[in-house]
């Protein structure tokens, strides 16, 4: 480690030496009305157009210049921008706090700067805001990220109302869900149809699709990174809505007022409320419920050092009598402190807890077990942000992990028809170091480049097997405590480019390698809270993704409008699939049942989006294809991965009608599934049995729906607001397939047939959210 | 089986709770060539046993039926020494077509440890599968229980029986309800319940059973790969997200399966 540190160490020095005349000055751009940080904020000297930094995720900005007399620009979109003079004659900090505008042309808050996509080296990176996430209608009306950023090129739904996503071919357990920097393992509630993510905590959601920057590892397809609110710290205020199936409230306010906040924000749903109606005492019995609940504190030790203490805990509950009692929930928590080593040198410190966890407990007159698992991890993070000059920062850190499995085992009493069954932990640490560098050497270039190392071992204790060919036991070794089974090192280059043609438009290039030791399996077409997590093993290696990506970018319209056009190529190696009718519950040789292979996936994404107006929103396209080998499968032969979607098209339109009242509508399209469906069949014992030929060898339907949604806002004045949001889910009624199956006729056995089920038809909504 | 419950379970809950809705659709399947499917059976109880043969058919086809006729079916017995190892060979025994694609053997009783093999050829082509008869295991008791589900009573055959402990033990079960066999696919292990007293319920959903109805099971005990066979064919269920076809013990790919099993059965009339 010492060796790798050595060449960041000797290029801050290079830096620090080649601008020795320059002085800096720095501070934190926040929200007047409420403390928070604002995430992206530009800064410039007007006297050097050039010279513009932005703020990075705890709003630090650090800018430097030769001595002199300047004018400072501090903006943000939907902020009015804040300008002073400064005699720069030393180091100095100054802290902008900037007001809201609340003009209609300029609705978007914490949006990204209007250019950044066209400066920016970053590629293959999606912002949403979160006012569009709260004008797009969705199922239920619980608005929701996950299901918003679905709506972007290259990202695609894992199912009817399913917040799980695919992001350029890759599975959903290739995605690396962030919650203030702490993993989240299962997003979603309710087998899918809710996300994990209450949109009333969160600040900014970020979607790495490519060009991932070398600070992010782990997952070989996404990063989703999502912060959330660091709550009010001038005053209190209240923020709620009552809907269909959830109610929510926000709580906010200053622990000391301009020094420290904290915001507590909780949802429960409350359909099981009407299974409490019902007159059958087996069905009133039952439940059927999540919650979430978000906790944020701050507090500003000094100008140099703030922490930050973030929480996430969340349950689902689902139980029918007596008899049956099903519930899992993820808990994660960070521990952040910032400081400030100098104007140029920005540090983090996070101390980050994630666990998932789920429990089934089955009594009856026979049975009585339990069903648990857990995953957990702890996590320490050292970041450093070095903003060597204007044209050149460096972002450089190390990250030490440890995770551990206890895979689902049973536990039984004693007079249960079931034994228990107990499967041995697995534990596993990994120690990843990075450094990033982004540079504009010239005004015309800008590249952000850099290396990620990461060392994973597979540790004891345990009995750790080998399988032959057959999947029987080939051999097996005792490990004690600590002791290393197996280790994998990878190096993780990353590169973007950018180029700017003019003003207004750019073309970017980017390489990047990502690994992945952490593997759920899924036998299921939906994703189940009870799939598996598996580590790199003696027999599992790790996933490995390399992705070429190819840009245009372009603004017009004095900026209204941004439109971009990607391609990418990946190539993943070590992808896992499944023997044909693999057991994977609660076996312990469930290595055995797996099979290794390769994946490829291509495309070309187009986004056209219109940013600012009484009308707005954005169209994407994408067309792309991921397919996969393994030599089990199809004899060996490329096949059509389930994901792999040819078309998939998102209209997203939202329209300011008048002060109180907006509309917005959705519409999307994509080819189905791919999806294996029998060419044939026979007779086994009298019951008709289908004979498949090919894994994925035919299409779902296409999938097509509209969503329209209005919100009307009340009169305004005084300090308490409130609104009527209205959706209408699946407005043309379309019966999507969710399932398709094959079964015999009721009426004559000899005669098959296949058959669709539909989830969800046309389903209105109806929230009423207040705040003061 | 746990999981594809709660899977079922879950779905079924969400559905109660937000009304989905099912339709019979048309879709273009592609008509595969045709492939060899063979389904033999010997036990311990019966004389006589069947092999049918036949092929797979489109899957618009209204009828399963295309028995292959011609073929010629042989069953070899070998007794392995549980002592030394050494094995004693019985004489090859041939079985005769009595029906189109239906060949039958009299006179034939298969006995627990030995192993069979039956071989059929047809067009120049030979294919084989061999099974180890298990012992079979007696059933202690028979009865129904009865299940209420969101107010709808539902009544289910139960068995009861004692597993043997230490040692795999593979179960397929047959159903006849008035002398109507019930179709669906009954097969288990016993990793979860090694050497307990079971109580098995074959549950099927679409089975409404009523007082006085007359109810017989069959109790195959199954060797691994006959196991594996049917449990490949009830893993696929609407939520696998690659059904496949069962894995035969049948060589050269033939569909189906061979079976030597050691059969207990069981009778009761619903109370």
């Amino acid at each position: 480690m010492k060796l790798f540190l050595l060449p960041a160490l000797l290029s801050l020095f290079l830096f620090e030496f080649s601008f020795a005349q320059q002085v800096t000055i720095s501070g934190t751009v926040r929200d007047a009305s409420n403390g928070e940080t604002l995430i992206g904020a530009s800064v410039r000297v007007l006297e050097a157009p050039s010279s513009g930094v932005s703020a990075n995720n705890y709003g630090f900005y650090s800018l430097s210049a030769p001595k002199g007399s300047y004018t400072i620009r501090i903006s943000s979109i939907g902020y009015n921008a804040h300008e002073q003079k400064v005699d720069l004659n030393k180091d100095m900090r100054l802290d902008v706090s900037l007001d809201p505008n609340n003009q209609l042309d300029e609705v978007e808050i914490n949006a990204v700067s209007s250019r950044e996509q066209i400066e920016s080296p970053q590629m293959g990176v999606n912002k949403i805001s979160m006012k569009e996430i709260s004008n797009v209608p969705v199922l239920f009306g619980e608005r929701d990220v996950l299901k918003t950023i679905q709506l972007l090129p290259g990202v695609l739904a894992a199912g009817e109302g399913n917040s799980g996503f695919f992001v350029r071919g890759g599975t959903v357990d290739q995605n690396l869900v962030l919650l203030d920097e702490a993993m989240v393992y299962n997003a979603s509630h309710l087998l899918g149809f809710f996300s994990t993510f209450n949109s009333d905590a969160i600040k900014d959601v970020n979607l790495y699709k490519g060009g991932m920057p070398a600070q992010y590892g782990g997952r070989l397809a996404s990063v989703l990174d999502v912060n959330m609110l660091d709550g009010n710290n001038q005053q209190f205020g209240m923020d709620g809505g009552i809907g269909l199936i959830a109610s929510r409230l926000k709580v906010e306010g200053p622990i000391t007022k301009n020094k420290g906040s904290f915001m507590l924000s909780g949802r429960r749903t409350y359909a099981d409320l009407f299974l409490k109606l019902s007159s059958d005492s087996s069905v009133n019995n039952s439940v059927l419920y999540f919650y979430d609940l978000n906790l944020k504190a701050n507090y500003q030790l000094n100008q140099n050092n703030t922490v930050y203490l973030s929480g996430y805990f969340g349950k689902d509950v689902l139980g029918y009598s007596n008899e049956f009692g099903f519930d899992w929930g993820n808990v994660t928590g960070t521990l952040r402190w910032n400081h400030v080593f100098s104007s140029k040198l920005f540090s983090n410190t996070s101390l980050i807890y994630s666990d998932f966890k789920y429990n089934v407990d089955i009594s009856d007159d026979d049975n009585d077990f339990q069903i648990a698992s857990r995953i957990q991890n702890v996590n320490l993070k050292q970041d450093f942000h070095y903003f060597a000059s204007n044209k050149s920062n460096i972002r450089f850190g190390l990250n030490l992990s440890r995770q551990e499995i206890s895979p689902a085992g049973i536990d039984a009493s004693e007079n249960s028809d079931i034994n228990s069954l107990k499967i041995e932990n697995r534990q596993g640490a990994e120690l990843a170091a990075y450094i990033s560098h982004e540079w504009k050497p010239v005004s015309k270039w800008s590249f952000l480049y850099g290396l990620r190392l990461n060392t994973y071992l597979l540790l004891g204790p345990g009995e750790f097997r080998t399988y032959d060919a057959e999947g029987d036991v080939a051999g097996s070794t005792l490990y004690g405590k600590g002791k290393i089974v197996t280790s994998y090192f990878n190096l993780e280059p990353r590169f973007s480019a950018n180029y700017r043609l003019n003003e207004q438009s750019s073309i970017k290039a980017s390489y990047n390698r990502n690994t992945q030791n952490l593997h759920q399996l899924t036998n299921t077409t939906s994703t189940l809270p009870t799939d598996a997590w598996v580590l790199s093993s003696n027999n599992i290696q790790p996933q490995i993704a390399d992705q070429g990506a190819l840009g245009y970018y372009r603004n017009f319209n004095d900026d209204k409008y941004e439109f971009s056009v990607e391609v990418y190529y990946k190539d993943m190696q070590n992808q896992i699939d499944y023997k044909n009718t693999a057991d994977l519950q609660a076996n312990e040789n469930v290595e055995a049942e797996l099979v290794y292979g390769k994946g490829k996936a291509y495309g070309l994404e187009l986004y056209l989006k219109k940013r600012v107006g009484r009308l707005n929103g954005w169209i994407s396209y994408t067309l792309s294809r991921s397919k996969r080998r393994f030599d089990e499968i199809n004899n060996g032969q490329w096949f059509a991965a389930r994901q792999d979607r040819i078309h998939d098209v998102a209209i997203v339109g939202m329209y300011q009608l008048s002060k109180r009242w907006s509309v917005s509508g959705t519409f999307i399209y994509n080819t189905g599934n791919a999806v294996t469906f029998p060419s044939g069949k026979y007779s086994i014992g009298g019951k008709s049995t289908w004979y498949y030929t090919e894994r994925n060898g035919y299409r779902m339907p296409d999938y097509h729906r509209l969503d329209l949604g209005a919100t009307l806002e009340s009169k305004p004045g005084g300090r308490f607001k409130s609104s009527w949001t209205f959706g209408i889910y699946n407005a043309y009624n379309r019966k999507n397939a969710y399932i398709i199956d094959f079964r015999e006729n009721k009426n004559d056995p000899n005669v098959t047939e296949a058959y669709k089920v539909a989830l969800f038809g046309i389903i209105p909504s109806v929230t009423w959210n207040f705040k003061f | 089986m746990i999981k594809n419950n709660l899977f079922i379970f879950s779905l079924s809950l969400l559905l109660f709770a937000f009304a989905g809705c099912e339709e019979v659709i048309d879709i273009d399947l592609k008509d595969a060539d045709q492939v060899l499917v063979i389904e033999g059976n010997v036990s311990n109880t019966e004389t006589t046993h069947f092999v049918s043969i036949s092929k797979t058919v489109p899957f618009a086809s209204n009828s399963t039926d295309n028995p292959q006729s011609g073929a010629t079916v042989k069953i070899l017995e070998e007794i392995v020494s549980s002592s030394n190892g050494s094995v004693v060979t019985k004489a090859e025994r041939s079985f005769t077509e009595v029906s189109p694609g239906l060949y039958q053997i009299n006179n034939y009783r298969a006995s627990p440890g030995r192993k069979y093999t039956l071989t059929v050829e047809l067009a120049d082509n030979s294919y084989q599968a061999s099974s180890i008869m298990p012992a079979p295991i007696s059933i202690d008791s028979i009865g129904t229980v009865t299940d209420s589900f969101f107010g709808e009573d539902q009544k289910t055959v139960s068995i009861v029986f004692q597993d043997p402990p230490n040692e795999k033990n593979y179960y397929r079960y047959l159903l006849t309800v008035n002398g109507k066999a019930i179709t669906d696919v009954f097969a288990y292990n016993d990793k979860f319940n090694d050497g307990k007293k079971v109580q098995r319920n074959l549950y099927n959903e679409d089975l409404d059973l009523f007082r006085g109805d007359s109810v017989w099971v069959e109790q195959q005990c199954i060797d691994q790969a006959v196991y594996n066979y049917f449990n490949g064919i009830q893993s696929n269920n609407p939520g696998s997200a690659a059904p496949a076809n069962p894995i035969s013990n049948f060589s050269n790919g033939a569909l189906g399966y061979f079976s030597a099993h050691g059969i207990t059965r069981a009778s009761t009339v619903i109370e």
